[in-house]
């Protein structure tokens, strides 16, 4: 199976790969796991007191599709309100990122990802 | 010598019956290993195609069918992950491998922890043999969970509480990629060591 250049180009360097402190107010974590293919990805947003996410950071282990995924979708998120960000849905990514159709889980991945880490953030506001 | 109508002999398998069954082995997690491989081979030279070469065209295509068969059970049954799973859709529960996630935060982010410890156990040595050491500390520590994620397992099945018990089963295989990480890193350090 071939890769598409955009998730080569994202595999080989990954965007805002990194950590955040957790348990930070205005830091919201998203820890995601597939049992499908045994990858995981965490996925952190810090957001201002406008709304607005300042930073995101990502860490997986997984496969080139699912390092891509989250490294596109912490690109996209930075600079946008949490309610634009839940508009951004899996296949978003997908079409992106040319992702094959057995390679779609990776996406849905990444989405399933940003929404826990709103869903951490809002619980500690 | 081949008789002329072998499978008159050779009884013909049910390809409905459990993969336990075929093996004359109890329907549980806990498995005789040994039962099993003798079992498996008995059936793998009963059926083998080769001893079906004078047969006709039928007779031989339900013999590859029974190889088949036979390799299948085989594989379901041996890894511990994957007996369990089946173990579980003998009961009528479903996997659907798009869906179904454990959402065990506290998991999760063990499983996070572990990687990094291997990747940081790979990176932060240039001694070959400390690194190996590294690695076989985190290697123990998937063992040992392991080993008590399938006695959770066992627990939850023998009580009928499937869905922990599916849980328990979603759960091994960030176990079985972490023990192939292991497993791979080890024959990589072992390489330079020699």
């Amino acid at each position: 199976m071939a890769y598409s250049e955009k998730v080569i180009d994202h595999y080989e360097n990954p965007r805002n790969v990194g950590a955040m402190d957790k348990d930070a107010q205005e830091v919201g974590t998203g820890m995601v796991g597939a049992p499908a293919c045994g990858d995981v990805m965490k996925l952190q947003i810090k957001v201002g007191d406008d709304g607005i996410i300042e930073d995101a950071k990502f860490k997986t282990y997984g496969c080139g599709s699912a390092i891509a995924s989250s490294s596109l979708l912490t690109e996209w998120v930075k600079g946008k309100s949490l309610d634009e960000v839940q508009e951004i849905k899996n296949t978003d990514i997908a079409e992106e990122l040319e992702l094959p159709p057995v390679k779609v889980h990776c996406s849905v991945l990444a989405e399933d990802a940003i929404k826990a880490a709103i869903a951490d953030y809002q619980s500690k506001q | 010598m081949t008789p002329p109508h072998f499978l008159t002999i050779t009884p013909m398998l049910d390809f409905n019956q459990s993969y336990f069954k075929l093996f004359g082995l109890s329907e549980q997690f806990a498995l005789d290993s040994s039962a099993l491989a003798t079992a498996f081979r008995e059936l793998q030279a009963q059926y083998h195609p080769d001893r079906f070469v004078n047969a006709d065209d039928k007779e031989r295509r339900v013999a590859v069918q029974s190889t088949g068969f036979i390799n299948e059970a085989h594989e379901a049954l041996k890894a511990p992950r994957l007996r369990a799973r089946y173990l579980l859709t003998l009961k009528g529960i479903e996997f659907d491998d798009e869906i179904d996630t454990t959402s065990d935060g506290m998991f999760l982010m063990q499983q996070m922890e572990m990687r990094e410890a291997l990747e940081d156990a790979q990176n932060s040595s240039e001694n070959p043999e400390e690194a190996l050491d590294a690695v076989e500390k985190v290697g123990k520590e998937v063992r040992s969970l392991s080993q008590s994620l399938q006695n959770d397992f066992e627990r939850h099945y023998d009580v009928e509480d499937f869905n922990a018990a599916k849980e328990a089963v979603l759960k091994m295989k960030f176990f079985e990629r972490l023990s192939n990480e292991v497993k791979t890193l080890t024959e990589k350090l072992e390489d330079e060591m020699f």
